[in-house]
């Protein structure tokens, strides 16, 4: 079949399938600065972003995962387990520098073992992701016995309190997380062979692209992050709780896919993510700016993964009747 | 010896989460039990120091400090009446509880305390284990059908109604008349009893002493939630004055670094102090309290609803008691205040940290 | 021929077809008698599986009538050409390999009583099914998936029985059996046969067309040439008609040096699928791999590349043995390979044209672990012109280009890692012929500067137009070596492929 020659000019379908997250944020962010005085405010701006720093770390990886054409469902088991290594490392009295490392650490070989059985052995993604959540949430339960543990130490005390021009410092790392992905997806070609990878495995290995090793380093980007998110989380609660990360998975992934990452590889970027991730905070938070009680909650945070999966199922039907 | 029982069920939760070697599993832990339950028979059954009879303690969720403190103790007290005593956590999910029950009725354990992960969900379970006939109280919440020897249970509704009241009591001390209050309601889980009728004591109690409610907000149990939500609620409406927690071991720590991050964090007595009450006076709330960071808790008398649970199976063993008794407790909260705070016997401070 | 007053059993009259920019069918006469067995020929793209999709459902005539036993039908889809007696056997099986014999066969069909199967009888059909398709050694409660692939055709074929068929068309039967496996097969064409059901094959192989088939039909261009029986014609004679005129037109190449030898591979195996392969290309040369579908050539060529593993055999490359596990190996000793399928494994359709240009050579474009957007576009823009790509920009996403211009873009991916030798997999497939022959005269200036090219192709035509010599396979072996001179004609390559004398 020749593929029709469309000399450059896009479709407004396309358009909006390309833009239409930030048309829909800026819509919603409208209509709710104009109905809502407390939402109008730099307090409550700042408050969205601090409530989605740790969506929005996952959301960076995600997007990197996604892009492969996986998924990583492990990221709450990652968080909580990093964490509760953490704690018992400082109940047992040892340094808070080199525990703080142990996080990294503890991430990175769950992210180490994602990769290398999604890339190398070639177990479907979901449902290893899924085994090393469980494992993870297991793991914390075995080492701190599912208890709360507060005063975490200085550097969670430093994250947790510090300001930079007014603005939560944990905010400052999201941001600075967000351009250093930017950078990677964008301007490395590292970057580019992920997203080849993703847009089609056999062109890239047939270009010389070792497509394994990729796919495996996004789930280990993607377990890193999940360290950074437990650390800013807990220094966030200014504790660790055993419920920590449990069920954020879908809300990252609906943020990234929201976001204009398909789902199924290959297309994506990290300011659509940012985005995603923005929408989602502000939707929670305007959930509760007008006293949205628990079961309307629910519905809307269905309705939103909803709306995110067919949002990419419409996408993809237009990529395919192209 | 704590540790090793929660390493092994840490264990055996991985292992049902990784859905391998269940069968495995918890096959040979039946076996190890069924070794240690021969060596009972040899012995008298029913005697106070009768050393082996096999006691499981199923919590529903140790995530909870007040419901893991309530299990050790129920542990611990179980030990030293001689049993037997193995500890499970269903992590609030009713799917597990149910499989654990399964198992242990299977394991041949000779009496259960159970903390139901849901009262509509778990009654089966618990027909189950009257049809095993094996002894069980409930513990922290009921179920709507089955039998059991008793029920002891803080008085949930009580206890968001005793938060109600303290609220009023505590504001005064503020110098905030009952009708300038302004309340956020930071609500547990509401698909879970507890968290259905905290919320019910607490909403009757407010309408009947006459205080505003002006935000009720969910939190599903979650602290990342409850943080969010305050600082939406303060956002929202930032003349709240008082504020209330369905459960502090998940909420107060958010609550706190939420106004710190605000700036709203005052101690009680200063001018602009937001009044905090929670409900379950676990170790942190009571160091809170005793910083005078928040001002009240209303606490579950944790230790009388473990010793009474071990205490009821025991005189269902010996045949003091039947096993279809049905006896429902609904014990009061304590309440703690900045003036009761070292107090000895409240749970949370018997907690190891 | 004269079958007008002998009774009919199939007849298609008129039967034309137009597909969008495309007349594929013109106006086909065709028709069967009971118990005939009729071979269907053509050179790719000819018609001839157009025609059988037009009998068997799945495409709507644009024009034409068929009828069958004398009643005129109309078939809307596959199943009404079922009901009607038509049962199409394609390439692809489409059978369920994890459910057992018995339920394959009976899918549509389940004996059943008020819901419940009878297992009883399912089991007891479905043996006398097995011994019609000389399947007795197999059980009804076997598992599909673990038969050999000649007993899943068998099983396929089986499937149709259940129903009375008057047509049984078989695509191919013949490129996945073992010669004993054929032999049943026959078997069974001859007793449905007797049994008065036709049979239609379309095949390449022309010992088993004199083998089993009573009559033959030539299809070209979408047209039916003739029709008649396998006795009245020789196997050169169905070659040329296949052909027609057009064969011996010729594309020219100016004159071209030869330096060196580039690759050499020998005795190259490959399972069944490839053995003992041996050829050599010079710099300067170009070497063409001709074989019907299925017969290995794009398996050489993967194999080669590092794509795919061999079991023995060796690769000399620049006089040297080589060993290549992966395609990274081979682009690292300056090889190349244009796919066959740009949109599954040439081009990232979602990307633009710079970003596809650049993917085999990250290395030109890197400045550290960054991109330099600078040396991208220079490399892009080089690469536009030198290849006259039309696109409106290097940053136009590459789906919107047209079928030559993005073959286009996949070969100056190539030549921007400055390859010494290309291997190229039916390159000018799907684009039209002003863009064919921009390419043939790209892989000129690529030979004249005295790289080496193996290209497969499927058109002899181009072949003889453009290749120094031309390797012939058949069935994963190699047929022939044949130096393309003055002497080499169209119908040499095709009757080497097919099997003639």
């Amino acid at each position: 079949m020749a593929v029709k020659t469309k000399t450059g000019e896009h479709s407004a379908r396309d358009v909006f399938l390309k833009y239409g997250i930030y048309f829909i944020l800026l819509f919603i962010v409208i209509v709710l600065a104009v109905t809502s005085p407390s939402f109008r405010t730099v307090t409550n701006l700042t408050n969205v972003l601090l409530q989605v720093t740790t969506y929005g770390c996952l959301g960076i990886g995600m997007t990197f995962v996604i892009l492969t054409g996986g998924i990583d469902v492990s990221v709450g088991g990652i968080m909580v387990c990093a964490g509760s290594v953490y704690v018992i490392l400082s109940q047992a009295g040892m340094a808070e520098g080199l525990n703080i490392f142990m996080i990294f650490i503890v991430a990175l070989i769950f992210g180490v073992v994602n990769g290398y059985a999604v890339a190398y052995i070639g177990m479907p993604p979901f449902l290893v992701t899924l085994a090393t959540q469980c494992i993870g949430r297991g793991m914390s339960l075995v080492f701190t016995g599912g208890a709360s543990y507060r005063d975490l130490g200085a550097t969670f005390e430093f994250l947790g309190k510090t300001k930079l021009l007014g603005i939560s410092i944990q905010i400052w790392v999201m941001l600075l997380l967000f351009a250093v992905g930017y950078f990677l997806l964008h301007k490395t070609v590292y970057g580019r062979k992920l997203t080849a990878v993703g847009g089609n495995l056999n062109a890239a290995r047939v270009s010389g692209i070792n497509d394994r090793l990729i796919t495996c380093s996004a789930y280990i980007v993607m377990s890193l992050l999940c360290a950074v998110a437990a650390y800013l989380t807990m220094a966030r609660l200014g504790s660790y709780y055993s419920a920590m990360g449990d069920g954020i998975e879908f809300m990252v992934i609906a943020a990234v896919v929201i976001g204009g990452t398909s789902m199924s590889g290959g297309s994506g970027t990290i300011i659509g993510t940012l985005a995603g991730t923005i929408l989602i905070g502000i939707i929670n938070n305007a959930l509760n700016l007008f006293h949205v009680g628990a079961e309307w909650q629910d519905v809307a945070k269905g309705a939103i993964i909803f709306l995110a999966v067919l949002f990419d199922a419409i996408k993809n039907k237009a990529k395919t009747s192209d | 010896m704590k540790k090793k029982v929660m390493k092994a069920m840490g264990i055996l939760v991985m292992a049902a989460m990784l859905g391998t070697s269940l069968a495995a599993c918890s096959s040979s832990d039946g076996e190890s039990q069924e070794k240690t339950a021969e060596n009972g028979e040899e012995q008298s059954a029913g005697e106070e120091s009768g050393g082996s009879k096999k006691l499981a303690v199923m919590m529903h969720s140790v995530a909870d400090d007040f419901i893991y403190c309530c299990g050790k103790r129920a542990e611990e007290y179980g030990k030293e009446q001689g049993y037997d005593v193995t500890f499970y956590d269903a992590d609030n999910e009713a799917d597990t509880q149910a499989s654990q029950v399964d198992d242990v009725i299977a394991s041949g354990f000779d009496a259960i305390v159970l903390a139901p992960v849901d009262a509509d969900a778990m009654s089966d379970s618990v027909m189950k284990i009257n049809d095993a006939g094996i002894p069980v109280t409930l513990l922290d919440r009921t179920v709507t059908e089955g039998a059991y020897v008793a029920l002891n249970q803080a008085n949930n509704v009580e206890c968001g109604y005793e938060g109600a009241k303290q609220i009023v009591e505590q504001a005064e001390k503020q110098g905030i008349a009952v009708e300038d209050l302004k309340v956020l309601e930071l609500q547990g889980m509401l698909s879970s009893t507890s968290g259905r009728e905290r919320s019910e004591g607490f909403q009757q109690g407010a309408e009947e002493l006459g205080f505003t409610i002006v935000s009720s907000l969910p939190t599903d149990w979650e602290s990342e939630k409850a943080y969010n939500a305050t600082l939406d609620a303060l956002q929202a409406d930032p003349d709240i004055n008082a504020i209330f927690c369905a459960s502090d071991g998940v909420m107060a720590d958010s609550v706190i670094n939420a106004l710190d991050q605000l700036q709203l964090l005052k101690n009680t007595g200063e001018e602009g102090h937001i009044v905090i009450v929670t409900v379950d006076g676990t170790p942190g709330v009571i160091q809170y309290i005793k910083d005078g960071q928040i001002d009240a808790a209303c606490s579950q008398p944790a230790y009388a609803m473990a010793e009474g649970a071990v205490d009821y199976l025991t005189k269902a063993l010996d045949g003091e008691e039947e096993a279809d008794a049905c006896i429902d407790n609904s014990l009061n909260p304590t309440t703690i205040t900045a003036d009761n705070a070292d107090d000895d016997t409240l749970w949370g401070n018997n907690v190891e940290s | 021929m004269g079958g007008e007053n002998r009774n009919v059993l199939l007849k298609m009259e008129g039967i034309d077809k137009r597909f969008p920019g495309v007349h594929a069918l013109k106006s086909v006469d065709f028709s069967l008698e009971p118990g005939e067995v009729c071979a269907i020929l053509g050179e790719n793209g000819a018609g001839k599986s157009t025609l059988m999709n037009v009998l068997g459902g799945i495409y709507s005539p644009t024009a034409g009538k068929i009828t069958i036993d004398g009643e005129e039908v109309v078939f809307h889809n596959a199943k009404d050409a079922e009901k009607k007696g038509i049962a199409f056997i394609h390439q692809e099986l489409s059978l369920f390999p994890q459910m057992d014999i018995a339920s394959n066969i009976y899918i549509s069909n389940l004996p059943h009583s008020r819901g419940r199967i009878l297992s009883k009888k399912l089991r007891q059909d479905t043996r006398e099914i097995l011994k019609r398709v000389k399947l007795e050694h197999r059980k009804p409660d076997e598992i599909v998936g673990d038969l050999k692939i000649g007993e899943q055709q068998l099983i396929e074929i089986g499937r149709t029985l259940i129903r009375g068929i008057k047509v049984l068309i078989l695509d191919e039967p013949t490129s996945s059996l073992t010669n004993a496996e054929i032999e049943i097969l026959f078997e069974i064409v001859r007793e449905l046969k007797r049994q008065g059901t036709a049979v239609i094959f379309i095949t390449h192989h022309m010992d088993e067309i004199y083998e089993i088939c009573d009559t033959l039909m030539i299809m070209r261009d979408g047209k039916r040439i003739m029709k008649c029986g396998v006795g009245d014609i020789s196997r050169t004679e169905v070659v040329n008609q296949m052909l027609g005129h057009t064969a011996e037109e010729q594309y020219c190449h100016p004159e071209r040096k030869y330096g060196q030898e580039v690759l050499a591979v020998k005795g190259l195996c490959r399972g069944s699928r490839l053995q003992n392969i041996h050829f050599s290309v010079r710099s300067g040369e170009m070497l063409g791999l001709y074989g019907l579908l299925g017969s290995g050539r794009t398996e050489v060529l993967r194999s080669i590349f590092g794509l795919d593993k061999y079991d023995s055999g060796e690769i000399i490359y620049m006089g040297a043995p080589v060993k290549i596990r992966k395609p990274k190996d081979a682009i690292s000793l300056k090889m190349a390979l244009v796919t066959e399928d740009r949109h599954k494994e040439g081009l990232i359709l979602e990307e633009s044209v710079r970003f596809n240009m650049t993917l085999a050579n990250l290395k030109a474009i890197a400045r550290g672990i960054m991109v330099d957007r600078q040396k991208e576009k220079i490399l892009s823009k080089s690469g536009i012109s030198a290849l006259r790509i039309k696109t409106p920009s290097a940053n136009q996403q590459v789906k919107y280009l047209s079928g030559g211009n993005q073959q286009k873009v996949v070969l100056s991916k190539w030549l921007n890692t400055d390859p010494r030798l290309i291997l190229l997999d039916e390159p000018t497939r799907g684009i039209d012929i002003g863009a064919k022959q921009e390419i043939y005269s790209i892989i000129e200036r690529l030979l004249q500067k005295g790289v080496a090219v193996i290209m497969v192709s499927s058109e002899i035509p181009e072949l003889l137009g453009v290749c120094d010599k031309v390797v012939v396979l058949k069935n994963g072996q190699q047929v022939c070596e044949l130096t393309n001179d003055k002497d080499l004609h169209a119908a040499a390559l095709l009757e080497a492929a097919m099997g003639g004398e």
